[in-house]
């Protein structure tokens, strides 16, 4: 599990990548809160190279979220692959997690 | 003087006597199995706690059913669910033991009239009164008059045997060896699975003349090891509580009908006066068979000597030979107990924290069909539906002896009706998550069925965490996301059905009827989190009121 964390217009760009599964998932939620631990945090995710979400995953995904709104921001998730797509709408988490298929949408939702 | 019958005839007296005897026994076991509710259940259990109270219950029990597995198996229930322990349990069962001699005792007193008015009157009271208020009653009444006259009928045409020269040639000719009496009481104890019967028949046979006195104390001390052999063999499948108690069983019936033995064979070889000296010295008339009785007595009370004096290691080394199982440790519930129902709010709280905890093993289902294993399972699914099933029944109940404490306020009333309602509402999570492990469980995952199979174990495991978060926490936050992400399953459910259902996936038509019923059980699951949220939102709000 690879995180490649970039600041772009006053957006954290988070790139996920390789497998965010029960072994990878407690490091990366501390990683993630990190990037997002100030005020107002607008914050986008590239699922794009992501290639397994496990239950562990969704619940990291959620804690960011929690974090995110906690701290009045937003969030988006773009890019994922049909299967990941998948989970996370069986699971609901597309009702908190708002999903997209483009940067450039995810880009417009946040207001960017 | 009349001629003797032919021996054909009081053969089949002697059989009817017996199938009478048998069918009366188990008509008597059958009603009174019955009658244990959980109020008679809890009532053994509040009795386990009180020494001699447990020891009169379990001879009263022994001496209705003529049977001590009866009491074994409510008392293994019970210890399941934490209300008895097996120190507590021992004795009684014991005592259930020491009830058979009553029966024993009864067999040479004239009880065959009390027995034929039982079979008239219950059978007529049966067959007009048929929702009568007594039927409950007549029923069991109605078997034991059938046990009194079998009795009989095996009493009167034994002793005919004698006058039969066909039976009596018969009987010359087999060996008159006191060991083959007891090793006659040892198989018939066996086969036939009742002390009491064995006994009977033994002290028949010995008022007819065709056993002598010595052979029907042969008998009955046979019935000892028997009991030990059923006990060991029969119930060999039985595990953990089940089988601590009926080794139990062996290891006092075997070693006081052995004791017994060795005892009657000091007396003959050492010419030591220990029981055969005692049997014409004891008081009333030998051949009344009370004197055989008396030593039955004597056998059963040293089973009771037995139980008493290894009480303080024979629990732990039950425990050893034959550990509890998980299933019947995972089946106790781990918070509510009998005397919680006395406080309305401590009972409810701990209800709840019942119900949590029967969540919180959900998880523990899936892990069991994880292709990549990778979190070690609680236990076989199976283990876990039984146990959940076990406690879900436990807390119906507890909630219902909450409700018969009165319910002044509103508020608690309401309050009761909620954890009700979450009760319902988990009772058919558990129901529904276990129809999907059942399901997938031993297809080997492939093509679209693993991509199934796959996102519904995530997926669920997801919204179970959540679900356990909230319930956890009870905070407005965690709750709304649960209630967030159950609100719409209709569309995505849908969406999926009519995907999977396509036919580039080539899935064959079992394929297909599984993948539906997963997708509707998976439906179901998310509608009772959506209901338990709503439910756990309005104890929120129900809260802040107060």
């Amino acid at each position: 599990m690879e995180i490649i964390c970039v600041q772009e217009n006053g957006i954290t760009l988070i790139a996920l990548s390789g497998r965010l599964d029960n072994v990878t998932s407690p490091s990366a939620l501390t990683e993630l809160i990190a990037h997002v631990d100030h005020p107002q945090p607008r914050l986008m995710m590239d699922a794009s190279p992501l290639e397994y979400l496990s239950s562990a995953g969704l619940r990291t995904l959620l804690g960011v979220t929690k974090k995110v709104r906690a701290g009045g921001g937003k969030i988006a998730i773009f890019g994922m692959s049909d299967s990941i797509r998948e989970i996370i709408e069986i699971s609901g988490f597309h009702s908190i997690i708002p999903c997209f298929p483009s940067a450039a949408s995810a880009r417009e939702a946040l207001g960017v | 003087m009349a001629d003797a019958l032919p021996l054909d005839e009081i053969i089949a007296w002697i059989l009817a006597g017996l199938g009478l005897y048998f069918m009366g026994m188990g008509g008597v076991r059958t009603n009174v199995q019955r009658i244990p509710g959980r109020q008679f259940r809890d009532f053994i259990g509040r009795a386990t706690k009180t020494p001699v109270l447990g020891a009169l219950l379990g001879f009263i029990l022994g001496v209705i059913t003529q049977t001590s597995i009866g009491v074994s198996v409510i008392l293994a229930g019970l210890i399941s669910r934490g209300i008895a322990t097996i120190p507590m349990a021992l004795p009684m069962v014991a005592w259930a033991n020491f009830g058979l001699v009553v029966l024993v005792y009864l067999v040479h007193q004239p009880i065959h009239l009390f027995g034929l008015f039982l079979i008239g009157l219950s059978g007529i009271y049966l067959q007009f009164f048929l929702r009568g208020r007594f039927r409950g009653l007549c029923e069991p009444l109605y078997s034991l008059g059938l046990v009194l006259l079998g009795i009989r009928l095996m009493k009167v045409y034994c002793g005919q045997l004698t006058d039969s020269p066909q039976a009596m040639e018969f009987f010359n000719s087999v060996p008159h060896s006191d060991l083959l009496a007891f090793l006659f009481g040892v198989a018939a104890r066996t086969v036939i699975q009742s002390t009491s019967t064995v006994v009977v028949l033994g002290l028949i046979l010995s008022g007819s003349g065709i056993f002598s006195h010595d052979q029907a104390l042969m008998v009955l001390f046979g019935t000892g090891p028997g009991t030990a052999l059923a006990a060991l063999f029969l119930t060999s499948h039985f595990k953990g509580v089940m089988r601590q108690i009926t080794v139990f069983e062996a290891v006092i019936n075997g070693g006081a009908g052995l004791v017994m033995l060795a005892l009657f064979y000091l007396e003959e070889i050492g010419h030591v006066p220990l029981l055969k000296y005692w049997l014409p010295r004891l008081p009333g008339d030998i051949e009344s068979g009370s004197h055989v009785a008396s030593f039955f007595l004597a056998q059963q009370t040293l089973c009771l000597v037995f139980t008493y004096s290894t009480l303080r290691w024979m629990p732990a080394w039950l425990e050893k030979i034959s550990p509890m199982t998980q299933e019947q440790d995972l089946s106790r519930p781990r918070f509510i107990s009998d005397a919680a129902t006395q406080d309305f709010e401590t009972g409810l709280t701990l209800a709840e924290r019942e119900l949590v905890g029967l969540v919180q093993r959900m998880p523990g289902y899936l892990q069991t069909i994880r292709s990549d294993n990778a979190e070690k399972a609680l236990a076989a699914p199976e283990v876990l539906h039984n146990s959940s099933l076990a406690i879900l029944t436990e807390l119906e109940a507890f909630l219902s002896a909450l409700t018969d404490q009165g319910l002044q306020r509103r508020s608690a009333s309401v309050a009761l009706l909620q954890t009700q309602r979450r009760l319902s509402l988990i009772s058919e999570l558990d129901d529904c998550i276990w129809q999907i492990v059942q399901g997938f469980q031993g297809r080997p995952p492939a093509g679209a069925l693993q991509s199934v199979e796959s996102n519904i174990i995530e997926a669920l495991d997801t919204l179970l965490y959540t679900a356990i978060d909230a319930l956890n926490s009870g905070s407005t936050e965690d709750i709304e996301l649960l209630g967030m992400i159950t609100a719409a399953p209709g569309e995505v459910v849908d969406r999926l059905r009519r995907g999977y259902l396509q036919e580039e996936h080539q899935l064959d038509h079992n394929e297909r009827i599984l993948i539906l019923s997963v997708l509707s059980q998976y439906e179901r699951i998310v509608w009772a989190l959506q209901q338990l949220s709503r439910s756990l939102q309005a104890k929120v709000i129900a809260t802040a009121d107060t």
